[in-house]
C-alpha cells in the first residue's frame, strides 16, 4: 500500500490569535480560492477517467466482435506465401490433382468467409488491386484494367487482407 | 472534452496516438495497420486518396501520386538542397507566386502544406472512426532541424485538415517524452533515429520543464530502405549465379524480392541464420524455377555495414558539435524500425558505451511521445493522477484457516471489492473478521493486518445469514473493512493505516515466499477444502436422516449412518484423496435416500435439503470466534 497521512493540511481554518476580522476574511477567501480551483481541477479528472472508462468499455466490446475476424484476418496472413506459391505452381503446371486440391483449399477458406478475388478485365480500383506494373495495350478498352493478376487478393466479409496484386493496362495506339 | 491527437508526420509514414485512461494508445488507420503511408494521389478516375490506398496505384500514376512532400515543407523553391529533391520525384513542381513550391496532382497545382494536410486529414478521419467522437486539436512532431518556417508550414497543414494544433514539437523531445525522460532533471539523451528512410541524430538535455535540443544531425537519404535494396540485389545476384536468369527487370519477382527481403531481415534480428524461400520465382524453357537461399546474420550485417558506418560517423560529428562528452550522455533512445537490427543496437551501445532504450515499440516512440505531450497540454497527464498499485493481496481467513483474497494484489487503487460469507455452525451469532495481508492459500502463513467481532446475528441454520464483507482501500492506500450483517443490519468495521503495513524488503520477501510454497500451500488447500466438504456432508446427512425419519428404508438407514461415520473417522486426515473417496461414496448413499424420499410423495419433500446448501462460496464461511 502506498504512502498515508502525508502532509495533513488544516481543512478548517483556525483563527489565529488576535487576528482582525480583515486578515482573516482575506485568508478565507485565498483559502476559498484555492478549493474551489482545486475541486475544479479534481472534477475535471474524474469526469475524464469516467469518461474514458465508458469510451474504453464501449471499445471493449466493439474489440470483442472483431476478435474472431481478428484472429481469422492473422492466420490467412500467415498462409499468405503458401497459398501463392500454390497458385503459382497451379499456373505453371495445371494437373487436375493439383486443381482438385487447390479448389478444396479455397472452398474451406470461403466457409470461413474468405474469399480470393482479381480477375482479368475488372476496372483497376487501388481499394482492391495494387498495381505491380504497367502492361501497354492495343485496345482502348483495356485502359487502366486489370490485364494480368500476378497474386490474387484475399477478403474478409469486406476487409481487404491483401489487395490483388495486378498489371494494369495503358492504352497505346501504336504499340 | 475531446482527444489531442498526437502525430508522428513522417517523410515515408506517419503514425498516431491518444491518451487513454492515463496511458497512451497507438491507433490503428481504416485498413487496420498501425502506420500510414505518407502519400497521397488523384487516381486516374479522379478519386483523392491517401495512405496505403494511394501507395497501391503509384505504379500505374507516377505523375499524380506525391510522396515524401515533407522533404518540400516549409522550403523556397530556389533552394539549393530543394533542387536536389525537385529532380528525383516523378511528380512536376512549380515555383509559386510567392516563391515557394507547388506541386501538380490530378491537374491542380497544391502547396506542400496542402498536400501534408490530406495526409493529415486521412489520419484525423481514421482516428475519429475508431474513437468514435470527433478529433479537433492535435500535436505534431517535426524533425529538429526543422527551422521556423517549416514548423510555421507544419502547423498550417494541420489548420487546413481541421486540426488546431496545439504544439509542434521535436521527434526526439517525442521520444524522451515517452520514456518519461522529462521528469530526470539535468539529464543528457542521445536519441538515435535509424527509419526507413532518413536517420538523425539528437542530443537533447532535460532542463526545468523543458528539454532542450543541443545539437542534431543526420542524413536525409539513408534509411532501412537502402539495407533492403542491398539485400534484394544480393538475393538477385546469387539468383542469377545459379539460374542465369535476372529477375530485376519483373515487377512480380521484384514485389517478392522485396517481401522475402524484409521478412529475412526481421528474422535475422532474432536468429543467427534464415532460409530465403521464394518458389516459382520465375520460369524459363526449362519449366518453373525457385529461389532457395540460406542468410545469415553475419551477411546481413556484412551488406548494411556501410550504411552503419555512416550513421557512426554523424553520430560522432553531432557529439562532438553538442557541449557534452561522450561519457556524460545518460540515455540513449532507439527509434525507427532499423533499430531493431542487432548490429546497430550494438553499434550504438559501443558508441556511448550504454545499453540504449527500446521498450517503446521504436516505430511507435515519437507518436506516443506526441500523445503524452497532448495529455499534459490537455490536463490529462498531471502527477497527482499516477495511480498506485497494491502489492500484495488483501483477504480474511474462512472457515479452515484459509486465505479468500477479496482484492488481488497489482489491483489498481482506489478500488473496493464486496463479497458475501455465511457462518459455519448452527446458530453461530457472532464471526470473527480476520484481515491478512499476502499471497499465501493458508491465512496463518500470511500477515495478521487485524480482526473484530460482528456479532448479535440472529440464531440461524449454518450457511444461512448472509455476512457481506467490504474492503475499501483509499488513493494513500488505506483499508477500510466493514462486516454487515444482511438480516439483522448490524455492521462493524476497521480501519488499518498503510503505515502498519511492510517495507519494501519485506514486500519483495513475502512475494518471493508465495512462489516458493505455491505448491505446498495448493496441498494445503486441498485438505482443508476436503474437510470442510466432509464436515458439511456430514451435517448434511444427519440433517436428512432426521428430517425424514420414518421414510426411509431400514437396510439405507444404517448404510447411511456407516458412511457417515467412515467420512467422520476421515475427516481430521491429511489425506485429501482419501477424505474425497469416502466422501463419494457417501454422496451416492445420499442420492438413493433422496429417491427414496421423492417416490414417498412430492408433499413429503425434505424441507431440510435447502438448508443444506450454504447460500454463497460454497460453504465458506468465517470461523466461529
Amino acid at each position: 500500500m502506498g504512502d498515508s497521512g502525508e502532509e495533513k493540511e488544516a481543512e478548517f481554518v483556525p483563527e489565529e490569535e488576535g487576528e482582525e476580522g480583515p486578515a482573516l476574511i482575506k485568508r478565507l477567501r485565498e483559502k476559498l480560492k484555492k478549493a474551489v480551483e482545486e475541486k475544479q481541477e479534481y472534477l475535471d479528472g474524474w469526469q475524464r477517467a469516467r469518461a474514458d472508462f465508458a469510451n474504453y468499455a464501449r471499445q471493449e466490446a466493439q474489440f470483442g466482435a472483431d476478435k474472431e475476424a481478428r484472429a481469422k484476418v492473422a492466420v490467412v496472413e500467415a498462409l499468405l506465401p503458401a497459398l501463392d506459391s500454390f497458385e503459382l505452381a497451379f499456373r505453371h503446371t495445371p494437373t487436375k490433382e493439383l486443381e482438385m486440391l487447390y479448389k478444396q483449399l479455397l472452398d474451406s477458406l470461403g466457409k470461413a468467409g474468405i474469399t480470393q478475388f482479381g480477375r482479368q478485365g475488372e476496372l483497376f480500383d487501388p481499394h482492391r488491386h495494387e498495381a505491380l506494373r504497367e502492361e501497354p495495350t492495343k485496345e482502348a478498352a483495356d485502359d487502366h484494367t486489370v490485364v494480368t493478376v500476378e497474386r490474387s487478393g484475399y477478403t474478409l466479409d469486406d476487409f481487404v487482407i491483401r489487395p490483388a496484386q495486378v498489371s494494369v493496362g495503358v492504352y497505346k495506339k501504336e504499340l | 472534452m475531446g482527444k489531442i491527437l498526437g502525430i508522428d508526420l513522417g517523410t515515408t509514414n506517419s503514425a498516431m496516438a491518444v491518451m487513454r485512461g492515463g496511458e497512451p494508445q497507438i491507433l490503428e488507420n481504416a485498413e487496420g495497420a498501425r502506420t500510414t503511408p505518407s502519400v497521397v494521389a488523384v487516381s486516374k478516375v479522379g478519386e483523392r486518396v491517401a495512405g496505403l490506398i494511394a501507395r497501391r496505384q503509384a505504379v500505374t500514376n507516377p505523375k499524380n501520386t506525391v510522396y515524401q512532400i515533407k522533404r518540400f515543407i516549409g522550403h523556397t523553391f530556389d533552394e539549393p538542397g530543394v533542387e536536389k529533391d525537385r529532380t528525383t520525384v516523378p511528380f512536376e513542381t512549380r515555383k509559386s507566386a510567392s516563391g515557394g513550391i507547388e506541386v501538380l496532382m490530378g491537374e491542380k497545382w497544391y502547396s506542400p502544406e496542402e498536400l501534408s494536410a490530406m495526409i493529415l486529414s486521412k489520419l484525423k478521419a481514421d482516428a475519429e472512426k475508431r474513437l468514435g467522437e470527433p478529433v479537433t486539436e492535435a500535436v505534431i512532431t517535426v524533425p529538429a532541424y526543422f527551422n521556423d518556417s517549416q514548423r510555421a508550414a507544419t502547423k498550417d497543414a494541420g489548420k487546413i485538415a481541421g486540426l488546431e494544433v496545439k504544439r509542434i514539437i521535436n521527434e526526439p523531445t517525442a521520444a524522451a517524452l515517452a520514456y518519461g525522460f522529462d521528469k530526470k532533471k539535468n539529464e543528457k539523451i542521445a536519441v538515435f533515429d535509424f527509419g526507413g528512410g532518413t536517420f538523425d541524430i539528437s542530443i537533447l538535455e532535460v532542463g526545468d520543464d523543458v528539454i532542450e535540443v543541443k545539437s542534431t544531425d543526420g542524413d536525409a537519404r539513408l534509411g532501412g530502405k537502402d539495407i533492403d535494396q542491398k539485400i534484394i540485389d544480393w538475393l538477385a545476384t546469387e539468383f542469377q549465379k545459379e539460374s542465369g536468369i535476372d529477375v530485376r527487370g519483373d515487377a512480380l519477382a521484384r514485389q517478392r524480392l522485396d517481401e522475402a527481403a524484409e521478412k529475412a531481415k526481421i528474422e535475422l534480428s532474432t536468429a543467427v541464420e534464415t532460409e530465403v524461400n521464394i518458389p516459382f520465382l520465375t520460369s524459363d524453357t526449362s519449366g518453373p524455377r525457385h529461389l532457395l537461399i540460406k542468410m545469415t546474420r553475419a551477411k546481413l550485417e556484412e551488406l548494411a555495414a556501410e550504411f552503419i558506418d555512416r550513421a557512426n560517423v554523424i553520430t560522432k560529428r553531432a557529439m562532438e558539435a553538442s557541449p557534452f562528452k561522450v561519457g556524460e550522455i545518460d540515455e540513449v533512445i532507439l527509434v525507427g524500425g532499423q533499430t531493431r537490427m542487432p548490429a546497430i543496437q550494438a553499434a550504438v551501445e559501443n558508441f556511448f558505451g550504454k545499453k540504449p532504450h527500446m521498450g517503446v515499440n521504436p516505430d511507435e516512440v515519437v507518436a506516443v511521445g506526441a500523445a503524452i505531450q497532448g495529455g499534459i497540454l490537455g490536463g490529462e497527464v498531471r502527477d497527482v493522477l499516477l495511480l498506485d498499485v497494491i502489492p500484495l493481496s488483501l483477504g480474511i481467513e474462512t472457515m479452515g484457516g484459509v486465505n479468500t483474497k477479496l482484492i488481488e494484489r497489482n489491483t489498481t487503487i482506489p478500488t473496493s471489492r464486496t463479497q458475501v460469507f455465511s457462518t459455519a455452525a448452527d446458530n453461530q451469532t457472532s464471526v470473527e473478521i480476520h484481515v491478512v495481508q499476502g499471497e499465501r492459500a493458508m491465512a496463518p502463513d500470511n500477515k495478521s493486518l487485524g480482526r473484530f467481532v460482528l456479532d448479535g446475528i440472529p440464531p440461524a441454520p449454518r450457511g444461512l445469514p448472509q455476512i457481506e464483507v467490504s474492503f475499501d482501500v483509499d488513493a494513500n492506500g488505506i483499508l477500510s473493512v466493514k462486516a454487515k450483517d444482511k438480516a439483522s443490519g448490524k455492521e462493524q468495521s476497521i480501519r488499518i493505516e498503510a503505515r502498519s503495513g511492510l517495507s519494501e524488503e519485506e514486500v519483495k520477501k513475502m512475494q518471493r515466499d508465495a512462489e516458493t510454497h505455491a505448491t505446498d500451500d495448493k496441498k494445503k488447500m486441498e485438505l482443508v477444502e476436503a474437510r470442510n466438504l466432509a464436515e458439511q456432508a456430514v451435517y448434511g446427512a444427519k440433517k436428512a436422516l432426521t428430517d425424514n425419519k420414518g421414510k426411509i428404508p431400514a437396510d439405507l438407514e444404517a448404510s447411511i449412518n456407516e458412511r457417515v461415520s467412515a467420512v467422520e473417522s476421515k475427516k481430521t486426515s491429511d489425506n485429501a484423496a482419501e477424505i474425497k473417496t469416502t466422501l463419494e461414496d457417501l454422496s451416492k448413499e445420499l442420492g438413493k435416500l433422496y429417491e427414496a424420499i421423492q417416490k414417498a410423495g412430492p408433499s413429503e419433500a425434505p424441507q431440510g435439503g435447502g438448508g443444506q446448501t450454504p447460500p454463497t462460496e460454497g460453504g465458506k464461511g468465517p470461523e466461529t470466534p
